[in-house]
């Protein structure tokens, strides 16, 4: 989210002169400050706009998943962990580790987004405020994860510990739109969230075990919008673009807990309970603004503003249910997961009234679903997987056309009894329409994951 | 305020696991009246054969029995390696550093290495089937297994075989 807390800011404003003819200053300082003042209020709608007209907060409704084996699988599993990623899914599935295991994984994403006039309605015919085909591609690829877990010599039962990093969030998006009118915006965002995990699981009888996981959140949010648009009219005639950047570092503290029940061979149960996590995030973010005039006379402006800002977001307790059915080679699994998000709150925001009531007027509660399978070929080391999930957008809009949901499939081999290499592939897409701005946003995102696990 | 209740409860739970005491059991309870006693894994001490104290280790061995695992970890072992067999079970080498001077044949290594098994049970007693199914397959497992009392000339047996042990002599040897 964007703040105006002010601890540190300072304005510069340089004007230039294209044209030899004398003007008069004191004139031509007050129809600059007009303009600015009109500009940063027109930035302030179209920052809202982009923001589909709500407090969007990046970290709200964010899933990035971890590991290949559990994204082969769409995710599901609370259930079924019983390797490193279960620090993220369900500690309690810890306790089913007997090796020691060293693990570590990469994430590649390619985000394609396309934009253009709004579906559902028809362009105006000559308007030259109606978008065009336009969009813009971004890849990254990160760390993904590193764990090692430890499972303590036990006579009965299991007690297991663990460590691990594991990218949770990511900020990585892009967006670009052009206008018939030569206007245009591009909106960037990378980076992502590292959840330091320090866990353990034991087992309670012979088919009960509880887990938990204390968990530092660590991560960085950098964003910028680029943004051209002229004015014109009989009396005037300016050009004027912003380049802003913000950069937001995150950090707070959770823990979660788990439960994992298999009544019988056929079955297992798995249940989690994220607690809230504040955020305390450090924000420097910089306008500039480059105005060049026309009419009544050529000259230019140009407005750089800097600030910093520190505030809190707490984000609300999360509940997850999981169930595995396990058929031989086949497992079958399937996840819920139910935040909601109205609960979230702004704290030490100067205007956080204001951002606390758009929170509750905007967002909503959010179940994100998952279903997945995987299928063993024992006497060649081999799994096939494939999945599915529904990751709700967690704000109500008229704007959503089509929520973000997720393909996906995987293939794993074990590799002298000793070692895993798993390989994911998630596709995922969404649509949006904003009407305010005639701009339809659509995005598809193409992720592949690698994962490999030594044991000792 | 509801946080803190929450955190308190949390506590609550994991010190009555830890401290009480729960199913998991990390060191094995001291014998009354043995307590002077070295455990040495000679094959002459009676504990060193979970067996001799524990009726119904075949069905629930210590360290063994973890849970429902599907059939391909004990159908295959290279899986049941990879999720089902302890660390701590691996025996590549002699535990003490008194015999630091020893090293096993590779036949021995290999023999060490046969996975799935537990441990400190002479190989006579554990059922081939026990090791290769699961426990849940009641009615392929060997009578003893089934619970039913074992009969006495397998008592006898143990303790003829003990002296046996050649892994043993060989640590004898001083």
């Amino acid at each position: 989210m964007h703040s105006t807390s002010h601890s540190l800011c300072f304005l510069d404003v340089d004007v230039g002169v294209d044209s030899p003819e004398v003007i008069y200053m004191t004139g031509r300082s007050l129809l600059t400050i007009a303009v600015v003042l009109c500009l940063t209020v027109f930035y302030s709608f179209a920052s809202n706009a982009q923001d589909l007209g709500v407090v969007d907060e990046a970290t709200a409704g964010n899933f990035f998943g971890v590991g290949a084996r559990a994204m082969g699988m769409g995710g599901a599993h609370i259930a079924v962990a019983n390797d490193a990623t279960a620090l993220v899914y369900n500690p309690a599935g810890l306790a089913r580790m007997k090796r020691i295991e060293l693990s570590g994984a990469l994430t590649h994403e390619r985000l394609n987004n396309e934009t253009g006039p709004p579906y559902g309605i028809r362009p105006a015919v000559g308007n030259p405020r109606t978008a065009t085909g336009d969009g813009q591609i971004q890849s990254n690829t990160r760390l993904g994860s590193g764990a090692i877990v430890l499972p303590v010599p036990t006579y009965r039962g299991s007690l297991v510990f663990a460590l691990g990093v594991n990218r949770v969030k990511s900020f990585d998006k892009t967006m670009r739109f052009s206008r018939k009118d030569g206007s245009y915006g591009i909106e960037s965002e990378s980076g992502g969230i590292y959840l330091w995990s320090l866990g353990g699981a034991v087992d309670i009888s012979p088919n009960v075990s509880v887990g938990a996981a204390l968990n530092f959140w660590d991560g960085t949010d950098n964003y910028s919008w680029l943004y051209e648009d002229w004015y014109e009219d009989d009396d005037l005639t300016f050009k004027y673009k912003y380049d802003d950047t913000i950069k937001d570092r995150y950090s707070g503290f959770n823990a979660k807990f788990g439960v994992r029940v298999q009544p019988n061979k056929f079955l297992i149960i798995g249940g989690t309970i994220d607690s809230p996590v504040t955020y305390t995030i450090d924000e420097d973010y910089t306008q500039k603004t480059d105005t060049i005039f026309y009419e009544p006379e050529d000259y230019w402006v140009r407005d750089r503003y800097s600030d910093k800002a520190e505030y809190k977001i707490s984000l609300p307790f999360s509940l997850g249910l999981g169930v595995g059915l396990n058929f031989g080679n086949l497992l079958l699994a399937s996840d819920v997961h139910y935040t909601d998000w109205t609960q979230m709150e702004y704290k030490r925001l100067w205007d956080m009234a204001e951002a606390n009531r758009n929170i509750k007027d905007s967002y909503t509660d959010a179940l994100r679903w998952h279903v997945g399978a995987e299928y063993l070929f024992p006497a060649i080391g081999t799994t096939l997987r494939a999945g599915y999930y529904q990751n709700p957008l967690p704000y109500q809009s008229m704007w959503i056309k089509e929520d973000r949901d997720y393909f996906t499939g995987g293939i794993g081999f074990l590799v002298d009894q000793v070692m895993t290499v798993d390989l994911a592939w998630v596709y995922g897409s969404w649509e949006l329409n904003d009407f305010d701005t005639e701009i339809a946003e659509k995005y598809t995102t193409n992720q592949i994951l690698l994962t490999t696990a030594y044991h000792f | 305020m509801k946080i803190k209740f929450v955190w308190l409860a949390v506590l609550l739970v994991l010190v009555g696991v830890f401290a009480i005491g729960c199913y998991t059991v990390l060191m094995h309870p001291q014998v009354q009246g043995e307590e002077e006693e070295a455990i040495e894994h000679s094959g002459a001490y009676y504990r060193e054969h979970c067996t001799d104290c524990h009726g119904d280790y075949h069905s629930y061995p210590y360290g063994y029995y973890y849970g429902f695992y599907p059939d391909y970890y004990w159908s295959n072992p290279r899986w049941g390696h990879y999720y089902a067999y302890p660390w701590w079970w691996d025996r590549y080498w002699w535990d003490d550093d008194d015999d630091a001077d020893y090293v096993p044949a590779s036949e021995e290594k290999a023999e060490r290495r046969r996975g799935l098994e537990p441990p400190y049970v002479p190989d006579t007693k554990t059922p081939a089937s026990f090791i290769n199914e699961p426990a849940s397959r009641i009615e392929q497992q060997p009578a003893q297994i089934k619970g039913e009392a074992k009969p006495e000339a397998a008592k006898e047996q143990i303790k003829e075989e003990k002296p046996k042990d050649e892994k043993a002599q060989k640590r004898r040897k001083k």
